[in-house]
């Protein structure tokens, strides 16, 4: 049986990382630019109100800046879009605040970080701020969550016949979890995509799902050190591979799925 | 702005530490200033976390039904006050 295939375009990019502030920045990394001398602090999104950016941990504000940023690329108003937003680690320093407290002789949990401990805090900054009532669904697949985001998000965008929202991020792992989930990068990307019967120019992504024995990701061609940390420890980087797609005529690219399923995803300019 | 006292630079810090407030140092809290309203524009979550900081850092304990809790989040000052009278 031939697979189905779904297809979207790509209308507009945002990123950021510890060394670059948007997709630019990022291209650049890719294309081989120098690294930056100075590591940025965490970003600060201004559609965020003050008063509830103060209380956004670094999750949250690099979906929300990424997010952002997209849009922005893509000219259009972040209130009409649908969104998928995936952290494959989740929140760690408030995992390890909420099993501390808990497990200490004052158990009274501050009612901010317990609020901001759930999956789905970073899609609830962006569509309270952004005021959409569109529907915000918030994935985690630990390393595979790229590739879940992807499909999860194409088949949104064909079957509804709606642009779309994703955003990938994850910030370092807190110490006493480095163990186990090594990642210390900080990483946040966003698409926005548009159906294939959109008028306009974009990369146009093809994804189908095929069966086969697919567990690693693809090799980046880039070079840079850091990128490749990143790449290698930070569950929503692997979307890097798609991200040196975009510059590319055309490209194939192989993302394990699940056991026994990959997601193949071709890359048109 | 009025002076602080020492135990009034304390609890602000508490305040900038606990409610996170960006740009902002303890010393820059009029100890007379309103904290919420048209104050430092402090709200009611802010009011649940000052009070779980109060309770971890002093032990004193803040219920919202009292009476006293309102007049004590006016300031700094009265909360530095109450948080003293109370430990």
């Amino acid at each position: 049986m031939q697979a189905k295939e779904l297809k979207c375009k790509v209308a507009g990019v945002g990123a950021w990382g510890s060394y670059f502030e948007n997709w630019l920045a990022l291209r650049a990394l890719l294309d081989g630019a120098p690294l930056p001398e100075d590591k940025l602090k965490g970003p600060k999104p201004g559609i965020i109100p003050a008063n509830e950016r103060r209380r956004a941990p670094l999750p949250v504000r690099l979906a929300v800046e990424s997010s952002w940023q997209a849009t922005q690329d893509a000219d259009v108003e972040p209130n009409t879009l649908t969104c998928v937003f995936v952290s494959g680690l989740g929140d760690t320093d408030l995992t390890d605040y909420m099993c501390k407290t808990l497990a200490s002789e004052h158990k009274e949990l501050s009612p901010t970080k317990f609020h901001n401990s759930v999956h789905n805090a970073p899609a609830g900054y962006w569509t309270i701020s952004t005021g959409t009532m569109s529907a915000a669904n918030s994935v985690a697949g630990y390393q595979e969550s790229v590739s879940l985001t992807l499909l999860e998000a194409m088949i949104q965008c064909e079957t509804e016949q709606k642009p779309m929202l994703l955003t990938f991020y994850d910030a370092p792992v807190a110490e006493i979890l480095q163990p186990v989930l090594p990642n210390q990068e900080t990483f946040a990307f966003s698409l926005v995509v548009f159906p294939e019967s959109a008028e306009m120019n974009g990369t146009l992504l093809t994804a189908k799902v095929e069966q086969r024995e697919q567990t690693n990701w693809p090799v980046l061609n880039s070079s840079c050190d850091y990128l490749g940390k990143l790449y290698a420890e930070n569950p929503a980087a692997k979307v890097l591979c798609l991200a040196e797609s975009l510059s590319l005529p055309e490209s194939e690219i192989a993302m394990p799925l699940s056991v026994g399923t990959a997601l193949i995803l071709s890359c048109e300019n | 702005m009025a002076t602080h006292t020492e135990s009034e630079l304390k609890m602000a810090q508490l305040l900038v530490d606990a409610l996170n407030l960006e740009d902002m140092e303890a010393e820059e809290i009029d100890p007379e200033e309103l904290l919420f309203g048209d104050g430092l524009g402090l709200d009611s979550i802010d009011a649940l976390e000052i009070s779980l900081a109060i309770s971890k850092e002093y032990g004193v304990q803040i219920k919202a039904e009292d009476e006293g809790t309102r007049e004590a989040f006016k300031t700094l000052r009265s909360l530095t006050a109450f948080v003293e009278s109370n430990k």
